[in-house]
């Protein structure tokens, strides 16, 4: 990912997709990303609960974000895990691709479009409008208070 | 004085942790002042050391606590409210405690120290005169003679006896131990007199001939003696761990945080190693096996090492019960004889701590309330010693301690009685328990059956100790007892906290856990229609099986999680079946899995709060080959099926409640059988007792049935012919019939009980659903509901009672004349019948309304006076919400009372009520509440 130019204030986020579109959480959030992992289904859980990972012996919470979004989802089709920490435990939101980190500039941000899927807007802190693409930030409060 | 050493070494190390925790706790509640669960852990280990203190003879720790605790019960009980003054004394007063113990400590006894007048202020605060005392800063206190005083940090300080005791009265001393500086004051005339000190005093100690002499005491060991003043002095530096030889230093103790966390690595390792043993037999490398191999033996012997840090005889704990129990029976004049068997047996170091404070409370309960004095003992033909036993062994995994007595049992009718008379049930409740629920209740916070408050015991502090504390270390206690023959306790607890013995179970290819704290039996059904068994056997939809002549309810995993289709279901009906039979809180049922595979040593994790709520889950592990599996919350799931074992259909109802949120109508309905075999129901809202009346009980007054009823005559009614149903009602059969009782549900109108006569109560449901109006087609019938996949007739009880004649001349009493106008809004049609005949009782015209649009059009329009409106919040085409705010913008509607109704009301919904512009907001349900209210806002007084 590029590095913009500008002089508003600067700040670290990741990059992922989800469904085709590009998503970023800052940094700071993340505590590691781990590839595909096996996967305890917890039955009677709220539908985008993927289940229940073993990090080095640590139990994750697995969040789906396609379906949190409310897009398809498919066990079999390749997915990442970002491991975030939460207030009681450590959550993976399960996402298709990680990219890199990039710098983004307070400049290029923008609210959220209030014409935006109302089943992802409440997840979504704004828009940065990059040269290649528009990047949604996601509110990772927002994802783990729901 | 006492002298069993190791005694008070477990009394000192007890009491210091005790005490210093205290301290902290304290300081925390003046922060949280609503933690009452931290007041009263404050409680329980002052109380502890109390309790400790008196058995050993130590009066000064025992008065003092004393009045702490005291003071701390008014807090409990809300008597007093917490202010900085009162934690200044509680604080000071436990200081002194800390003080009392180290004299203790090194002297064996209590020592000369004062302490008076912080009981005498502790007395103060409890009398609520807590303004009158002064701040007391610094302050000096004559030394009326000289005696041996103890030094903060152990240094003893004598003055010496040729020093003229008589002429060191003006002297002030003042020791600052924190410092481990001594400040001698002395007032210059004394000073040649004290000067005697000096002499015999020990190295590093000197007095000059100056107002102020300092002595540096840092190498001084032998102590020097001198007198110390009491009052100025500071408490001494907790953190100053180069000088104090505290006994409790002499134990290493180690945060159990950090243990589990040590333990929790462990088992990590050995799960790891596992997983490279397994590779290492598949690679064909003579070096990777060898290494493979010895990790395998490094790993197994560092997880017994970790395993046996952790294990202690609980001998140490059981045995300072011995002496508890001679001295409590000699102050009570009681003989009894304490037998100790399985001293050896081992457990985890923090799970005995853990049951220390519960056994005590449980062997003082025997004591105290238990064990009959002798002469009662011997005319109940019962030797004149009585005998309580302690026995702890293994069992499946767990550690078992039992108390057993052979004193007077306990009494389930004295226990009711107390828990009704201290309002912790109501008498119907008890009338409906078992006589082991009742016994439960002395597990109950607030409960005591000690007549007087004693030192020793009382003051509803004891079992609910127990009961939490065990609760808390995964362990389970059970009372059963005999009247006249005994009683007795039984602990269940686990060997280790971290690492619990667990069944793995597979049900639709999940793999899950079951703790083996719960489990009883493995059973294997056969199913095949030809063998012995009878297999599963089905009542109502429900399954069950007999075992040994019990009838235990079938749970299937699959069905209950969801697992599997319904088709696949009903395939398994003719397999073999495995049931594990578990238990919980001495109820049994047969959990159905496809296989069992193994136990297992499991480590338990916790679950992240998303998935928590499922109470189906007690938490997960990770399995030898690296997947989570799911720990099966045995008691939650026993919960969650406990209604809806029975039907399918209830099993929906629960389904529908769980499903409700806050602000949606839930209907609660009395589910009653009538003459005609339907299914009808009655509003809960309005029932007032279910109730069966003997048959003999019946009177008839010309065609009218009446039963006295709690002094007065109540109306049977017949329901089948008032609403015109077919069947017969119970009331026109029953003379021929051999019913012994009568079912009857008691409805109060207008302040007036009717008797509903029906054929049988079955069930009370909840549901979310609306009730129908449109397919009624009689008087006497409100409408329709589904309940669960059925759909039944809800009867108009208010309809019904009208339509009667009898009791139509009481209710014409009432006046007419209207004390104001209320508007009420509400889309369910049974809470607005009930309500606007509720308010029309109460002597309200009520206009009543469907939505808030309706609502709003009739105030806008200004087609009546309005002095009050009612609102549900939940409503079709304009809600409260909606509806207040437009009201609001109203300029004549600005101050006009505008109550929400709802069935739930929390902090949250009552903030967004109060920012749309709702006046209050109560409960729909409690009407006593909303009428109470109502007046209230219309300035009537009653």
């Amino acid at each position: 990912m590029s590095k913009e130019k500008g002089n508003g204030k600067l700040c670290e986020l990741c990059g992922f997709i989800v469904n085709n579109q590009q998503y970023a959480i800052s940094v700071e959030d993340i505590q590691e990303i781990v590839r595909k992992q096996n996967t305890t289904s917890v039955p009677q859980s709220p539908a985008y609960i993927n289940g229940l990972i073993n990090l080095r012996g640590q139990i994750v919470t697995a969040l789906s974000l396609r379906k949190l979004f409310g897009m398809e989802y498919d066990a079999a089709s390749p997915h990442m895990n970002i491991i975030v920490t939460g207030r009681d435990a450590l959550y993976s939101l399960v996402v298709d691709k990680v990219l890199d980190v990039f710098l983004a500039d307070e400049r290029y941000f923008e609210s959220t479009p209030s014409t935006l899927d109302e089943a992802i807007k409440k997840f979504v802190k704004g828009v940065y409008k990059l040269e290649a693409s528009l990047v949604m930030h996601v509110d990772i409060n927002k994802v783990l208070m729901e | 004085m006492v002298n069993s050493s190791e005694l008070i070494n477990e009394f000192l190390i007890e009491s210091f942790e005790n005490l210093s925790n205290i301290s902290d706790d304290i300081t925390r509640y003046e922060q949280v002042p609503s933690d009452s669960d931290l007041l009263n852990s404050i409680y329980r280990k002052v109380h502890t050391v109390k309790g400790s203190a008196s058995f050993l003879g130590f009066k000064k720790l025992q008065s003092i606590t004393h009045a702490a605790e005291n003071v701390l019960d008014k807090l409990r009980s809300y008597e007093l409210k917490i202010s900085p003054v009162i934690i200044d004394v509680l604080l000071l007063s436990f200081d002194n405690c800390l003080e009392v113990l180290r004299e203790i400590e090194s002297a064996g006894e209590e020592g000369g120290g004062v302490y008076e007048e912080v009981i005498s202020k502790l007395r103060l605060i409890e009398e609520g005169k807590s303004s009158s005392i002064e701040k007391s800063g610094e302050r000096n206190v004559k030394i009326q003679n000289v005696n041996e005083r103890i030094l903060g940090e152990g240094y003893k300080i004598v003055l010496d006896d040729q020093s003229s005791l008589k002429k060191a009265k003006n002297a002030k001393v003042t020791a600052l131990a924190s410092k481990r500086e001594l400040n001698i004051k002395i007032d210059p005339k004394n000073v040649e007199m004290v000067k005697g000190v000096e002499a015999s005093g020990a190295s590093g100690a000197s007095v000059k001939n100056e107002e102020i002499v300092k002595t540096n005491l840092n190498d001084s060991k032998h102590g020097v003696k001198s007198m110390e003043e009491r009052e100025a002095k500071e408490p001494s530096d907790e953190s100053d761990k180069g000088s104090s030889k505290n006994i409790a230093d002499s134990v290493v103790r180690v945060n159990v945080h950090l243990l589990d966390k040590i333990m929790n690595v462990v088992g990590e390792l050995v799960l790891s190693r596992n997983q490279i043993l397994q590779y290492a037999s598949k690679e064909n490398s003579p070096e990777l096996s060898r290494l493979a191999q010895q990790i395998n033996v490094i790993t197994s012997d560092l997880q017994n090492d970790i395993m046996t840090t952790r294990m202690q005889p609980v001998g140490t704990v059981l045995g300072k019960f011995e002496r508890i129990v001679r001295d409590l029976s000699r102050t009570q004049k009681k003989k009894i004889k304490l037998t100790v068997i399985g001293k050896d047996t081992e457990l985890d170091k923090s799970l005995l701590e853990a049951i220390r404070d519960p056994m005590t409370h449980m062997i003082r309960n025997s004591v105290d309330h238990g064990i009959e004095e002798p002469d009662i003992r011997l005319s109940n033909g019962k030797p004149e010693e009585g005998n309580i036993t302690i026995r702890a062994y293994h069992e499946g995994g767990h550690v078992i301690i039992e108390i057993t007595d052979d004193g007077k049992g306990i009494n389930p009718v004295v226990i009711s009685e107390k828990a009704v008379q201290k309002g912790l049930i109501t008498q119907e409740q008890a009338d409906r328990m078992s006589e082991a629920q009742i016994l439960n209740i002395i597990f109950a916070p607030g409960f005591s059956t000690a007549e007087k408050v004693t030192n020793i015991s009382g003051r509803g502090v004891g079992m609910d100790v127990v009961k939490s504390n065990v609760d808390r270390i995964g362990g389970t206690v059970d009372l059963s007892s005999v009247v006249g023959e005994g009683s007795r306790f039984k602990m269940k607890i686990p060997l280790t906290l971290a690492i619990v013995p667990a069944l793995i179970v597979e049900s639709h290819k999940e793999v899950f856990a079951i703790p083996q704290i719960n489990l009883t039996e493995l059973v294997q059904l056969d199913n095949d229609g030809t063998s012995t068994d009878r297999g599963i056997e089905v009542l109502h939809g429900a399954e069950f099986f007999r075992l040994r002549e019990e009838l235990i309810p079938i749970v299937r995993l699959n069905k209950l999680l969801g697992l599997s289709s319904s088709s696949e279901i009903a395939q398994e009906a003719l397999k073999p079946t495995n049931v594990v039979v578990v238990n919980v809180d001495g109820k049994s049922y047969g959990l159905v899995v496809d296989t069992i595979l193994d136990t297992e040593e499991i480590v338990v994790k916790p679950l992240s709060q998303k998935i928590k709520s499922l109470s189906k889950f007690a938490g997960a592990t990770i399995m030898g080959d690296g997947r989570v599996a799911l720990i099966l919350d045995i008691a939650g799931i026993y919960t969650e099926v406990r209604h809806d074992v029975t039907s399918d259909n209830e099993q929906q109802m629960m389904a529908d409640s769980r499903n409700f949120e806050g602000d949606v109508d839930t209907h609660e309905m009395v589910m009653v059988k009538l003459g005609d075999e339907r299914i009808y129901g009655i509003p809960l809202c309005l029932v007032k007792r279910l109730e069966e009346f003997p048959r003999d009980k019946v009177e008839w007054s010309a065609d009218q049935a009446l039963v006295q009823y709690a002094g007065e005559s109540l109306p049977l009614i017949n329901v089948e012919k008032m609403s015109g149903l077919n069947g017969k009602s119970t009331l026109d059969i029953f003379d021929k019939s051999d019913l012994k009782f009568v079912p009857c549900v008691v409805v109060s109108i207008k302040n007036h009980g009717f008797g509903f006569v029906v054929s049988e109560i079955k069930d009370i449901a909840t549901t979310t659903n609306m009730i129908s109006s449109e397919t009624v087609d009689r008087d006497g019938l409100l409408g329709t509901l589904v309940v669960g996949e059925k759909t039944i007739t809800v009867l108009d009880i208010h309809g019904v009672v009208d339509k009667h004649g009898v009791g139509s001349k009481v209710l014409k009493n009432i006046s007419v004349k209207h004390k104001a106008n209320i508007l009420l809004v509400e889309d369910s049609p049974l809470y607005r019948k009930v309500t606007e005949e509720f308010l029309t009782d109460n002597g309200f015209a009520v206009t009543a309304v469907v939505n808030g649009k309706e609502a709003l059009d009739l105030l806008l329009e200004n087609a009546i006076k309005v002095d009050l409106v009612i609102s549900d919040i939940e409503m079709p085409i304009m809600d409260g919400y909606q509806m207040v705010h437009k009201i609001r913008q109203v300029d004549k509607y600005k101050k006009l009372p505008v109550v929400a109704v709802s069935t739930r009301v929390n902090d949250k919904s009552k903030a967004k009520g109060e920012e749309a512009g709702f006046t209050s907001q109560l409960e729909k349900l409690n009407r006593e509440e909303v009428l109470g209210s109502i007046n209230n806002l219309l300035g009537f007084d009653k």
